[in-house]
């Protein structure tokens, strides 16, 4: 009887365990998260305005916003960020490889309509510190958290016939690999 | 052979219980919410870098891309006001006073995330869209046939889900002392 009690406690608690760790091990291995939905739809370094319907590429849209989508890779450099946002409303978010969001603007950050921010890799901080520029406006700066990710633009769309200039407009954001100064010695 | 046994029932019981609870809270959602007003549930840390496990394997399973918390903030009902499923074979009106914030929307959707379709367009409401009444609260009808006012139609049978976003919106915050009570009470009315 102690051994089967025993027995129960040990199962218990390894499930547990066994629970934790599948629970982590959900976002690296599940098939069809955003990014990947996003690779399909999407090229590295280029906004793609994503098409009105459909849920393939990215589930539980709100359907009144039009969106576009960049996805990044830091590998080779910092990357920019450049959205026009109109003042109806618009936001630009920042999300990681697994699809959580860590930056976020809104239109209401905006200086003349359009936002501008540079997401870099944990390694390129320093060498970011160093080139910083003199004169212009002060540049945004965010670390991303995984060395890949997407940034989505959405833009609030009031009715039907808002949407074609909108979905211009986001078209029109980029995400280019950020201009490197060359340092002299 | 009682070892062996006992082996085999704890590694069972490991994987049973660990392997279950997994599946069922990445598909369910845990079955507590931080904010839950009437039928509508909301995680404010879903859409922040302080989101709990269960709210990044959720996210991850449904391969959607959290709507950041300095955005909106997405309440989302997937049963009536009396907890029936919603369900696309019935009609439902929906009434309530939103709290403040800078713009809300209301959408449908399959459980999967595609979005429910009414006369070719997704079934989208906002608040630029709505058409609202002096002096009463809002109303939205979700039906088979045509209603006067605000009405959306539903087709087809199934379950869905309701999406109500407020964005700019201060609820979930230190600031918002008291959150609201109700936001849209969701009433079923006939089915067929």
């Amino acid at each position: 009887m102690m051994r089967l009690l025993y027995a129960l406690a040990l199962g218990l608690t390894l499930g547990g365990l066994v629970h934790i760790a599948t629970l982590f091990a959900v976002p690296l291995m599940a098939p069809g998260s955003a990014y990947d939905r996003l690779a399909a739809a999407t090229p590295v370094g280029r906004f793609a305005v994503l098409p009105d319907a459909g849920a393939e590429t990215l589930p539980f849209r709100d359907p009144s916003f039009v969106m576009a989508a960049c996805r990044y890779d830091l590998a080779d450099g910092p990357v920019t960020i450049r959205a026009s946002l109109p003042s109806t409303y618009g936001s630009v978010t920042v999300h990681n490889r697994y699809g959580q969001p860590f930056y976020a603007l809104t239109d209401k950050a905006a200086t003349n309509g359009a936002v501008e921010v540079t997401v870099l890799s944990r390694d390129d901080v320093a060498a970011a510190e160093v080139e910083d520029a003199p004169e212009g406006r002060p540049a945004l700066r965010i670390v991303s958290p995984t060395p890949t990710g997407f940034v989505l633009v959405r833009l609030f769309a009031s009715g039907p016939s808002a949407r074609p200039a909108l979905r211009h407009l986001a078209g029109k954001a980029s995400c280019e690999r950020a201009a490197t100064r060359q340092i002299s010695p | 052979m009682r070892l062996m046994l006992a082996v085999i029932l704890v590694f069972g019981l490991a994987a049973g219980l660990g392997l279950g609870a997994t599946w069922w809270t990445v598909a369910h959602g845990l079955p507590v919410a931080r904010l839950a007003i009437g039928p509508w549930r909301a995680e404010p840390d879903a859409g922040t870098l302080a989101a709990d496990p269960y709210e990044r394997a959720g996210a991850a399973r449904r391969g959607e891309a959290p709507l950041a918390y300095g955005d909106g903030l997405p309440f989302t009902a997937e049963t009536d006001d009396s907890g029936r499923p919603l369900d696309l074979a019935c009609d439902y009106a929906l009434e309530g006073r939103l709290p403040n914030a800078r713009l809300w929307s209301l959408a449908a959707f399959q459980p999967s995330g595609k979005p429910i379709e009414s006369q070719g367009e997704p079934i989208g409401l906002n608040s630029a869209n709505v058409v609202r009444t002096d002096d009463a609260p809002l109303r939205i009808a979700l039906s088979r046939d045509a209603r006067p006012g605000n009405w959306q139609q539903l087709g087809g049978a199934g379950p869905f889900v309701l999406r109500l976003t407020l964005y700019d919106t201060t609820i979930g915050t230190p600031l918002d002392r008291a959150d609201p009570d109700v936001l849209l009470a969701i009433r079923r009315e006939g089915c067929r």
